[in-house]
């Protein structure tokens, strides 16, 4: 960089940012991990699956039709059917829907409140960071199962209710993320450089502290997923989460109950995608947190 | 016979964007007894030269890709490992710059004083206990045998350099490397330690390797200075020879940059344009070239080497005689 | 004392202590007396070097001074107002004319904002220039710190140290302060770079009439670039006085040390000088030597140095010093 105080360059203030060289690092190291890029094929997959779902099968999720209950694998079903006649491999298609919902709700919900108490204690300190830190601890120390599962009685199971009642914990980890990386920010020079230029402190927090955290909370968002996906899949197989005749893996699991012994595929295709799902959430998060590395020490 | 000859040393470390030439054809001889200042900025190659010479360098992504270094006739870079292990510590010791990563936090400094004696020589534990006392002592270290269940952070940072120096030189080497030790210490601890340095040399009788950025500690502390740019000697000479008459442009350069007091306040200081090379590509020619002041169109073209200039001081560059050097020459503090 | 005139800034006996955290519940027993009831005042227009050993408190005065740090106690007068007294809305409404320039310029500068928007951002907050006005300021301070104004959209990381410790002076620029705290400026740039930013500072200093508290712990820098210096031990004012006076009849003896035991580089008189080389290492801060706090490597130590804390008292025209050997 000896070139820049020369006088030759043009003196044209508009040289692009450069961004580019900075993603193009993060995606080279991202892509040396192969879980990783299973990981992110397999979910832009699903999500693709989720959304399109009517239009990849020609059957419905809640067509009922017992004449042709519990078959195995063949052409015209591949997955089979289940107790009801319908075909299984349209309700794992349909299934994708809730478990990518309660995923991303919960762990967007949680993001927001996480990262504003996480900012708020981090980065004022003193008694407000006394409070969040004894509230991260608390709600760490909760038996988080038992909780939802209480919540979700009390509320009547449903999917809202679902996310309600995993966002009461989901927040925990990008609280405590966040509070760690602006308590450590907040000490560096140029926020001090911002406090001494008079710049108001939320400005500080969003331009200064929050943009050095987003590496940070890329990685635990997409690592909070395979929990809220396990939940998911587990309250609804105990009937607390998604109401039938909407399809869920858990609930579809739940179903396969009597009968896996004579037909595993009732048993074997969701449970193999609840192990996949949450197998390819957490290598992409790995993944990430691999390609960001370095950003997030700078 | 000089007690160490570095001939044409090559180190280069293979970075993701591409080759660094760390260290590119260094050569210089220091005699018995010789202090040798190596000056330069930061990644000039002058701690990488000197690393390589105990092969202290981390391979990969170092590697050294060439050259001789000669120490009592023997090629260090050609040895085995375990050859050179009867080398290191023992005939050559290093100080470094920080004393708190090189000390081991969880065992006493006597007790690392004493095992450094007790692995480079075949004396019992009693006696390498009775010389760390005696070398911890001699480096000014108050109550040694009091001191000697100590743990390093019960030391201040001049303390724990006194105790590296200690078990530098508790084997008595021939040749003691000395990278930055004073650098992160304050003015007064950092002239303890060079009397300290200063002294030791003189009892012992062994050669001195001082690497530093500081011209005024160099004055100091060397009676021969080299200086380092982007991985080359660019002058090397008897120190009074070369600050009071420097050949080269960057060592002109230094030495005008330097506050001498008495230059008059509002008067700017002498600086060298620009920075220094990024050390991956280098521009052709000399590498000072695109920071001189005095560039010609050979500069551009061709490497300088090294010429002798009589009484052992050496200068590259392509432009030695024809150089205004007389008006840029650096007024003396009076 | 002239509060309006002469004088930008005045400090009274300022202190600043850290609780160090014990016990089981972190209640505050020990404290570390960084800054311990200073006093002095900067000319408007001066540049006052201010040196000291590593822990003595000299960065931390600065970011006192600045009210970045909040003081126990003590007074700072900013052109007449006393900074202590602000609210926050106030205090950020004055940081216009207060600025600092800080030692690390890989960590003074926001990894991840353009250089262009971080010398803007400063300017829209306070309502200086917004826009292409304030596009056309960014450009004109880039080119007077001495950098090419196409690499505005730059990051950080493309540039190296001496570059960067311009951005960050230009920065310090952007809301035209009338005063500025340079924290050890230098220290971290390589030998070459330092003189840059030195003559930087220097000319920026006559071009716009600034004033700095030059903070750094490079003598020679400081006799260099500055009027005046004050000499700090262990959280004390030890000694001020004009650079002339203080270089060459300093009257404490710690300070007659800092200079034996800075190097000249000139290794004629390196050979013929015989160096004084103080003893003993520097104690800590959290636990100060009784009386005056240099008694325990003070070569003329007396008996009334171990109990009696000396005062400052002016010795010369504007030359003070704390210590008992000169008592008037």
């Amino acid at each position: 960089m000896s070139t820049a105080v020369s006088a030759a360059a043009p003196a044209v203030a508009q040289a692009q940012p450069r961004y580019a060289g900075i993603l193009a690092g993060a995606w080279r190291r991202f892509r040396r991990n192969k879980l990783a890029l299973f990981g992110l094929g397999y979910v832009v997959f699903i999500s693709f699956v989720a959304v399109a779902a009517p239009y990849l099968t020609p059957y419905t999720y809640d067509k009922i039709n017992p004449s042709i209950a519990l078959q195995g694998p063949s052409w015209s079903h591949p997955m089979g059917t289940d107790i009801l006649g319908r075909d299984m491999l349209t309700r794992i298609m349909y299934a994708a829907r809730p478990m990518l919902i309660v995923g991303f709700a919960t762990q967007l919900a949680g993001l927001a409140i996480g990262t504003t108490l996480g900012v708020l204690g981090g980065y004022l300190g003193g008694a407000v960071d006394w409070a969040v830190s004894r509230l991260v601890e608390l709600f760490s120390a909760l038996p988080w199962y038992l909780i939802v599962l209480y919540m979700v009685m009390v509320l009547s199971p449903s999917l809202k209710n679902l996310i309600l009642a995993l966002t009461i914990t989901s927040w925990v980890n990008s609280c405590r993320v966040v509070r760690g990386l602006s308590f450590s920010i907040r000490k560096l020079d140029y926020v001090e450089a911002a406090r001494a230029l008079g710049i108001p402190g939320w400005r500080i927090v969003i331009y200064h502290v929050l943009p050095q955290a987003i590496p940070l909370l890329l990685w635990t968002f997409a690592s909070g997923i395979p929990t809220a996906v396990f939940a998911e899949a587990g309250l609804s197989f105990l009937g607390m989460g998604v109401r039938p005749p909407q399809p869920s893996w858990g609930q579809m699991l739940a179903d396969a109950g009597n009968y896996w012994m004579y037909w595993p595929h009732m048993f074997v295709f969701p449970s193999a995608m609840i192990t996949l799902s949450v197998l390819a959430f957490q290598g992409l998060a790995d993944g990430l947190r691999e390609a960001m590395d370095v950003n997030v020490n700078i | 016979m000089p007690l160490l000859q570095v001939e044409d040393l090559r180190v280069h470390f293979r970075t993701k964007d591409g080759l660094v030439r760390a260290v590119n054809g260094v050569s210089y001889e220091l005699e018995e007894g010789d202090i040798l200042g190596i000056v330069g900025e930061s990644g000039c190659g002058k701690s990488v030269s000197a690393l390589a010479l105990l092969r202290l360098i981390p391979e990969p992504p170092g590697e050294i890709a060439g050259g001789h270094a000669y120490f009592e006739g023997q090629d260090l870079l050609a040895l085995k490992r375990k050859e050179l292990y009867g080398i290191r510590g023992r005939k050559i010791a290093m100080i470094f710059q920080d004393p708190m990563t090189s000390l081991n936090p969880v065992m006493p400094i006597g007790e690392q004083v004493a095992e450094a004696i007790w692995v480079n020589s075949s004396v019992s534990r009693r006696e390498a206990r009775r010389r760390a006392i005696e070398v911890l002592a001699q480096v000014g270290v108050p109550a040694p045998a009091e001191r000697y269940k100590d743990y390093p952070h019960q030391f201040s940072g001049g303390m724990r350099q006194r105790v590296m120096i200690a078990m530098a030189i508790s084997c008595q080497p021939r040749l003691l490397i000395a990278d930055e030790p004073t650098t992160a210490l304050d003015v007064t601890i950092q002239a303890q330690i060079v009397e300290l340095v200063k002294r030791l040399q003189r009892e012992l009788g062994m050669a001195v390797i001082w690497i530093t950025h500081d011209l005024g500690l160099v004055a100091r502390v060397a009676r021969r200075i080299c200086v380092m740019y982007a991985g080359r000697i660019v002058e090397i000479g008897p120190i009074k020879e070369v600050f009071s008459r420097p050949q080269h442009p960057y060592t002109l350069g230094l030495l005008a940059s330097v506050p001498r007091g008495r230059t008059g306040r509002r008067q700017p200081l002498r600086h060298i344009e620009g920075a220094p090379p990024d050390m991956i590509s280098l521009p052709p020619g000399c590498a000072f070239q695109p920071r001189c002041q005095f560039c010609a169109e050979e500069c551009l073209q061709e490497e300088p080497s090294l010429v002798a200039l009589g009484d052992g001081h050496l200068a590259a560059c392509h432009r030695l005689g024809r150089l205004p050097v007389e008006a840029l020459a650096p007024k003396v503090a009076s | 004392m002239d509060t309006n005139g002469a004088y930008i800034l005045r400090v009274e006996d300022l202190k600043k202590y850290f609780p160090l955290r014990r016990g089981l519940l972190g209640r505050g027993i020990a404290h570390v007396k960084a800054v311990d009831g200073i006093s002095f005042a900067v000319r408007r227009g001066e540049i006052l070097g201010w040196v000291g050993e590593s822990g003595c408190g000299k960065s931390t005065l600065g970011r006192t001074v600045l009210q970045l740090e909040r003081p126990t106690s003590g007074k700072v007068f900013f052109d007449g107002q006393d900074l202590t007294q602000l609210g926050g809305e106030q205090l950020r409404r004055l940081r216009t004319k207060m600025q600092i320039i800080f030692q690390n310029p890989y960590s003074s500068l926001n990894p991840r904002m353009p250089i262009g928007r971080a010398l803007i951002e400063p300017m829209v907050v306070h309502g200086i220039a917004r826009g292409k006005q304030a596009q056309e300021r960014a450009i004109e301070l880039l080119q007077l710190v001495g950098l090419n104004p196409y690499f505005i959209n730059r990051f950080p990381s493309e540039f190296s140290g001496g570059q960067r410790q311009r951005i960050g002076i230009a920065r310090a620029l952007a809301l035209n302060p009338s005063f500025i705290v340079c924290d050890e400026p230098i220290s971290s740039l390589d030998v070459s770079i330092q003189a840059q930013i030195i003559n930087l500072l220097q000319r920026l200093q006559q071009q716009l009439g600034l004033t700095y508290l030059f903070i750094s712990h490079d003598l020679r820098m400081v006799q260099h670039i500055s009027d005046r210096i004050g000499v700090m031990y262990l959280g004390k004012l030890v000694e001020i006085g004009p650079t002339e006076e203080m270089v060459h009849h300093a009257l404490h003896p710690y300070t007659q040390a800092l200079w034996e035991a800075v190097p000249i580089p000139d290794p004629e008189v390196e050979e013929k000088r015989q160096v004084a080389i103080l003893e003993g290492d520097v104690p800590t801060a959290a636990n100060p030597p009784s009386g005056c706090r240099f008694h325990t490597r003070c070569p003329y130590v007396m008996p009334v140095c171990r109990e009696e804390e000396p005062a400052l008292v002016e010795l010369a025209p504007g030359h003070f010093a704390a210590c008992h050997l000169h008592k008037r």
